[in-house]
């Protein structure tokens, strides 16, 4: 969905085009393990960075995208350790300054991949909380997601995926549903639920009545 | 002691040489910052010897050297970013082949050529002492324009690097950026080969951009203190070479592994005396 994989059958709209045609307005935080934590960047480089295709190439940042760094610093938490390499920050810690940068990006939509697996209590809510406040100001979350309860506690729609769609419908009332659940998990939920390869993507998407037409959401085989 | 310094430079070939190996030693720390930050050391080693064959089939046609070493090169950097992204062998493995490969082909035409051929040999080991004008200007302009690229696309080349998949998510794009970076690296080598040989130019790369990251946590800091000891090792390394008559390339890549060294044993950041005095016993902490 964020244009980084070409499907291999089916279609994916964002925004109604396909995806990386509105890069721009769309942010994504990838999983923890896949950034080099021995970088050196500081902490407000790696936010300023949800600002460069915005600035544009060969211009240096100007006081409005200073200004949205320090308000996204700001917000998650982080505006004490500005000026820290990234990788001397715990887990929690570098969790926060990667939604910052999607917060100083200005997207209409977030995507997320695991953003609350293993991170502390108070930093998964701290996060959620974040990202509530944007979902009410009209953005649009998606995060994939193992945690069930954060599922059932903080979204509205949830889409069960094992393979291929298990279920869709609000988030509360399908992670309560044993017979989707074991579906979803291979009949191993309660004993093995992050082991075997189900994927639960929920969709917070929307405070209002009426879902926007301009989105269409496909999901082929991501479980992994 | 006046005299120490500026004696050597009465000497056209001294000038010249000085000031060829400075814009080397410049560009070498330039790129060499994101050979350290993405891992391109063996790359980087890959490429100065596969232009080698390039160098002596232009030297068998009577074209300029500088041109076959060039195109060899970018050819080798671009072939191996097309092998990485796909391919079903390990890529170490991949570039170590093409890499031997190379060279082997290069030595088997250089066995061709009847007598002693002093600029080929040149290339092999490096003499900046050696150049003539009309190379010196050709490194300059290569030089000034791999400086100009990296210096325009600064922001975009740092977060592809730091970050692939955040950054290609955000719109920039990543794969022209990762190509772009190799072709780069393909031209910084051939205009180095000159100055410190093939064999010794992945050492200007790497070496004083890791001591750079022994030191400061900031990528625009580690390019100023890597291009720091660049020029300070080659302005040391040159003096060295002309006054006890050793080879210039050797002299500068020698200086500039000596600072890695004292980074390693000395740096208050991460070097093994700060770290001990940290925590007796254990190893460095990470960052």
């Amino acid at each position: 969905m964020a244009g980084l994989l070409a499907p291999r059958a089916g279609r994916v709209e964002i925004l109604g085009a396909p995806p990386g045609r509105h890069a721009r307005r769309v942010a994504y935080v990838p999983q923890a393990e896949l950034v080099d934590w021995a970088f050196p960047v500081t902490v407000a480089e790696v936010v300023m960075m949800g600002r460069y295709t915005s600035i544009g190439i060969g211009r240096r940042p100007g006081p409005h995208d200073h200004d949205l760094v320090d308000r996204a610093l700001t917000t998650v938490g982080m505006d004490g350790a500005r000026d820290r390499q990234i990788g001397a920050l715990s887990g929690g810690q570098r969790r926060r300054v990667f939604l910052a940068r999607a917060l100083a990006a200005e997207p209409e939509l977030y995507l997320l991949d695991e953003p609350v697996t293993g991170v502390d209590a108070t930093t998964q809510e701290d996060l959620m909380d974040v990202l509530e406040a944007e979902a009410r100001a009209g953005k649009t979350v998606i995060a994939t997601t193992h945690d069930l309860a954060c599922a059932a506690h903080r979204f509205q729609q949830a889409l069960l995926i094992n393979r291929r769609v298990v279920a869709i419908g609000a988030a509360k009332d399908l992670v309560l549903d044993q017979r989707l659940l074991a579906e979803t998990y291979g009949g191993h939920v309660l004993i093995l639920p992050d082991l075997t390869g189900g994927t639960l993507v929920l969709d917070d998407a929307h405070h209002h009545d009426q879902a926007p037409e301009h989105e269409a959401h496909y999901h082929e085989g991501s479980a992994r | 002691m006046i005299d120490l310094v500026l004696g050597p430079l009465s000497y056209g070939f001294m000038q010249r040489g000085l000031l060829a190996a400075l814009i080397v030693g410049i560009v070498c720390a330039v790129m060499g910052a994101f050979v350290v930050l993405k891992g391109l050391a063996f790359i980087g080693d890959a490429v100065s010897h596969a232009a080698f064959p390039g160098l002596v089939v232009a030297y068998l046609l009577g074209i300029p050297l500088y041109i076959g070493g060039a195109v060899a090169a970018v050819l080798t950097a671009l072939a191996i970013g097309v092998v990485s992204r796909r391919g079903s062998l390990r890529f170490d493995t991949a570039v170590g082949v093409l890499f031997a490969g190379t060279f082997a082909f290069g030595i088997l035409l250089f066995s061709t050529i009847r007598g002693f051929v002093a600029d080929l040999f040149g290339y092999l080991l490096g003499n900046v002492l050696g150049i003539g004008l009309g190379d010196l200007i050709q490194v300059a302009v290569l030089g000034a324009v791999v400086l100009i690229v990296v210096l325009v696309l600064r922001k975009e080349l740092l977060y592809a690097t730091f970050d692939p998949a955040g950054a290609a998510a955000s719109g920039l794009p990543v794969t022209r950026l990762e190509y772009l970076l190799l072709a780069l690296l393909g031209v910084t080598i051939v205009v180095s080969i000159q100055a410190v040989g093939i064999i010794l130019v992945v050492a200007m790369l790497v070496t004083p951009a890791a001591t750079a990251q022994l030191l400061v946590i900031r990528f625009d800091r580690l390019v100023a203190v890597a291009v720091a000891i660049a020029v300070v090792s080659t302005v040391l390394g040159l003096y060295l070479s002309f006054y006890l008559n050793v080879a210039s390339g050797a002299s500068i890549v020698l200086i500039e592994t000596l600072a890695f060294g004292a980074a390693l044993v000395f740096s208050p950041r991460s070097g093994w005396l700060a770290s001990r005095r940290r925590s007796p016993g254990e190893a460095a902490p990470a960052g």
